[in-house]
């Protein structure tokens, strides 16, 4: 078992500097997914998360719990929907998105606004509520504080966009259904790693199993240097 | 300092404005993006097939399908998964054409949909390989190679409900693998779901999954359906696995013929319907059936190429006609050698 | 006309177990424009709500604030922050913003719509004057309390607004930035148009600042009135635990260059101090401070002697207060029991009282 390992991470090292096709293809595919669809969920859920951060109205504490319920949303049922709606049976089904990275950008967008909503609204409420009321007394309108905590918790805000794009890029289920792992054209890290293990090809699997921890790895690791800048 | 304007200050005057035209421009990239996706999806030569896994992940539409492409110009994506699930597909438009196994919802597939139109048209038979019983070499239910199927199935029956020194695992997934299962059971008039016996496991998951687990098998004495496709891919890695029942000779019942369907366009008038006809004339001409009996993997045979002969080499009551109404979309293939 | 009106001013607060606490009930008052007026109170009396209420950052439970007969309790969003920036609410212990600071400075200017070339001279102009030059480019959050102080300072009196709240301003800063923001405050007080509401706790720096006085005590103004009427008279026991006596008089002092001392004239008592101004002044001489004789005192260490009658007794228990009227200034003394009777003291009786030049402080 351990040779297989060994052998996945030497397959990787291969593939990465012989620029093969294939593999280059799946990360391409993978990124521009991911990153697309967690920037969309970014411009939609910071300013919603940090508008619900930021007012206090009536009804604000059940948001907060279906949000919080909504981060943990199973990937799995997130793609079954997107795919009833985008099946050609489906209300959407005319658009022919089916089977496209449109459709895979469309189920993380799903799955990231939450995530980026939560943490936005969470940083939010977690700016000392003395500089809201010093940003405020210096004549500050709404708007003009909203962008001032943004920018005082932005830390946090960037740390939520990462850990939806870290969720986005290891999530199998969803992009598995509405991507249908197309050779070529929506066949990513996680669902190359599923089809790879079920024909046996396990050097293969670990290779990108290894690669994808490597994001991660980098990931977090840009991460905790965020957070151990100063200021 | 206070000499000349600094251009932060420019870019704080005027945040509003360019926050605007940054989420514009993303706006209308991302918009882009989705219009060239919809767009693409009408492109008549990209076409979708669903498929089972036992012939993408062979390998074979990987060597089958680049020819096709080379010849027609049609991109054909394969989507991989369960003959269940590629049915579905096809019944909800979602793919353009199926290669399946599973005789008798092919046949209610292009029969009838539930109503008047039916989902698919003129089925045609392609190829076939068998199913194998494996098991651990311990071999506990005692099945011998020359056992007639109603034997094996009685066998291990017995294994589970009085033996109790064999576990059976079930793929449990609605595949065609698992509704060929099903009916060896029926076989002997034995319903093992309803029988409620703890060594029949319903693991619910693709063939290779249930081979590992299979292999796994705590006491040694675990037995699962294969077919020949998946058991070649494994058999290498599952070494204390073995070939333990195989179709013998005059019983049909273990082999496994594939099936390939257009999808109806009647019923979905988004179906490319020419391009979905001219890969079942592809895969159908004798060009396409030399590939599939040329194709190896690890050095052994996967398929048998059947359309027009299936009647000889097993009970698939093809008829005449479906032969008749497929041959003129060979006619583009023909002249082709492997 | 009334700046601002309050009247029948309530706040509620809930706590978790549903109970409500009363922090302020029924405030009433109204200032004028131009006014200092001071806000005196111990900690947790309600100072600070009053005036984060008054400030805009949170509404009260009922009541009204008339500001040139609109009621601020009872506006648009939008017209709120209008409002508040009129006004200048500097909190107690002063915040800044995670950036450069001069961006901290110029942040009330440029939140009220004005282009760089406008706020440019003005901010840099405050930054010479809180000695900040050379730190503008420096993060805010990096410098020293102090400093960070006078950013505090400098980002809350750049711009110009009506209405000043200043809620304990004083409380933690270093003295160097006392000496600061007091010039600050008189310089805005010297200005008519502008108006200051400040709380504090110091009874010192409400008697230094305060036109009027408003006690509050357990969410109540318990009495409100000019300094003098307050620290002489109080009207019931909190107050005059609170603010203390203090013997105020307001005079005009002129240097004496052979002495190095200060002669402060109030009508008819010159009076002696050691501290160096000139001018209006006011000045205050703790009770404590002040020694009683029944003879002329022969001790020359002492500068301020004066003859004068005792107008009143008041008993303390251990201690007495003496009111003793000295060429028709009052004087607030306070006395040992036992001394009182060593002396044979009683109303009308003809004393000498006496303090140190050090002892007189000047406000």
């Amino acid at each position: 078992m351990s040779n297989d390992i060994i052998d996945g991470i030497l397959e990787a090292i291969r593939l990465l500097f012989t620029f093969d096709r294939e593999l280059w293809g799946i990360i391409e595919v993978s990124f521009r997914v991911s990153l697309t669809s967690t920037f969309l969920a970014a411009l939609v859920a910071l300013p919603i998360g940090s508008f619900i951060g930021l007012r206090e109205f009536r009804g604000k504490k059940t948001l907060s719990n279906l949000i919080n319920t909504f981060m943990g949303f199973p990937p799995v049922v997130m793609g079954l929907i997107i795919y009833l709606l985008l099946s050609r049976s489906g209300p959407l089904g005319s658009l022919g998105l089916l089977y496209s990275t449109s459709a895979m950008i469309f189920a993380q967008f799903f799955l990231a606004v939450p995530i980026i909503t939560g943490t936005a609204k969470a940083a939010i409420e977690s700016v000392d509520p003395t500089l809201k009321e010093t940003i405020l007394s210096l004549g500050a309108s709404e708007r003009q504080l909203w962008w001032e905590l943004i920018k005082d918790s932005k830390k946090s805000i960037i740390a939520g966009f990462l850990v939806a794009f870290g969720q986005a890029i290891s999530e199998v289920g969803a992009v598995m259904i509405v991507g249908g792992n197309i050779r070529w054209e929506t066949r990513t890290f996680t669902t190359s790693i599923v089809l790879n293990t079920r024909m046996g090809e396990f050097g293969m699997a670990i290779a990108l199993g290894v690669l994808l921890i490597s994001i991660a790895f980098i990931v977090n690791y840009g991460l905790t240097r965020l957070q151990a800048r100063g200021g | 300092m206070s000499s000349r304007k600094p251009f932060k200050e420019v870019l704080r005057e005027h945040k509003t404005a360019i926050i605007l035209a940054l989420i514009i421009i993303a706006g209308g990239s991302v918009g882009s993006y989705f219009v060239i996706d919809i767009l693409r999806a009408q492109d008549p030569k990209r076409i979708t097939l669903a498929t089972t896994t036992s012939t993408y992940d062979s390998g074979l539409l990987d060597y089958l399908l680049p020819k096709f492409t080379e010849q027609t110009g049609i991109k054909i994506r394969v989507l991989s998964v369960g003959t269940g699930q590629a049915i579905a597909y096809g019944q909800r438009g979602d793919a353009d054409v199926i290669l399946v196994h599973s005789r008798s919802r092919e046949d209610a597939f292009v029969n009838d949909s539930g109503g008047q139109i039916p989902y698919g048209i003129h089925r045609a038979c392609v190829m076939y390989n068998d199913f194998l019983i494996v098991g651990h070499s311990s071999n506990p239910a005692n099945l011998q190679l020359g056992d007639n199927i109603t034997t094996v199935m009685t066998k291990l029956k017995l294994g589970m409900t009085e033996g109790h020194n064999t576990t059976f695992y079930s793929r449990g997934d609605n595949s065609g693998t698992h509704s060929k299962e099903l009916s060896l059971w029926s076989l002997i008039a034995w319903d093992p779901t309803t029988a409620g016996t703890d060594y029949y496991k319903d693991v619910g998951a693709g063939m290779g999954d249930t081979l590992l687990i299979t292999y796994n098998d705590a006491n040694n004495r675990g037995y699962t359906l294969v077919d020949r496709g998946t058991w070649l891919t494994f058999n290498d890695t599952y070494t204390i696995l073995n070939i333990l029942a195989k179709s013998v000779k005059g019983e049909d019942i273990l082999l496994n013929p594939y099936g390939v369907i257009p999808v109806n366009p009647v019923l979905h008038p988004h179906i490319k319907f020419v391009s979905a006809c001219r890969f079942v004339g592809f895969i159908t001409s004798p060009y396409g059936q030399a590939l599939i009996d040329a194709y190896r993997k690890n050095n052994a045979v996967l398929f048998h190429a059947c359309f027009g002969t299936c009647n000889e080499t097993h009970d698939c009551s093809t008829t005449d006609d479906e032969i008749v109404i497929w041959r003129p979309y060979h006619s583009e293939f023909a002249g082709l050698s492997i | 006309m009334n700046l601002l009106k309050v009247s029948n001013l309530y706040k509620e607060y809930y706590k978790e177990d549903k109970s409500s606490i009363n922090v302020l009930s029924g405030i009433n008052f109204s200032i004028n424009k131009g006014e200092c007026f001071v806000i005196i109170g111990p900690n947790g009396s309600g100072k600070t709500t009053l005036l984060r209420i008054l400030g805009l950052l949170e509404p009260p439970t009922k009541g009204q604030i008339l500001y040139y007969n609109e009621d601020l309790c009872n506006i648009s969003r939008y017209k709120k922050v209008q409002y508040r920036r009129k006004f200048s609410f500097v909190r107690q212990k002063p915040i800044v913003r995670n950036t450069s600071v001069f961006n901290n400075i110029a942040y009330g200017l440029r939140v009220r719509g004005m282009k760089w070339e406008e706020y440019i001279n003005d901010v840099n102009d405050i930054i010479k004057l809180v000695d900040l030059k050379g730190l503008e480019k420096k993060n805010a959050r990096s410098l020293s309390g102090g400093e960070m102080q006078r950013v505090a300072i400098a980002m809350n009196f750049v711009f110009s607004p009506d209405l000043y709240l200043l809620d304990e301003v004083s409380a933690n800063l270093d003295p160097m930035n006392v000496k600061l923001l007091d010039d600050f405050i008189t310089k805005i007080k010297q200005d008519k148009e502008k108006t200051i509401i400040m709380s504090t706790h110091d009874p010192l720096e409400a008697i230094k600042f305060g036109d009027r006085i408003a006690v509050l005590n357990n969410g109540q103004i318990t009495q409100l009135g000019t300094p003098n009427e307050i620290f002489t008279a109080p009207k019931d026991e909190f107050t005059a635990l609170f603010v203390g006596y203090e013997n105020i008089l307001s005079g005009t002092a002129e240097m004496d260059l052979k002495s190095g001392l200060t002669i402060i004239k109030i009508n008819n008592l010159t009076i002696v101090a050691s501290e160096q101004v000139e001018g209006e002044v006011k000045v205050c001489i703790r009770p404590e401070s002040i020694g009683i004789s029944k003879n002329p005192p022969s001790n020359v260490s002492y500068r301020n002697n004066f003859k004068g009658n005792i107008e009143d007794i008041r008993d303390l228990g251990n201690t007495c207060h003496l009111i003793i009227n000295c060429q028709s200034e009052r004087f607030l003394a306070t006395i040992t029991k036992l001394s009182l009777n060593n002396l044979e003291l009683a109303i009308n009786s003809e004393i000498f009282i006496n303090f140190k030049a050090t002892d007189v402080k000047i406000l």
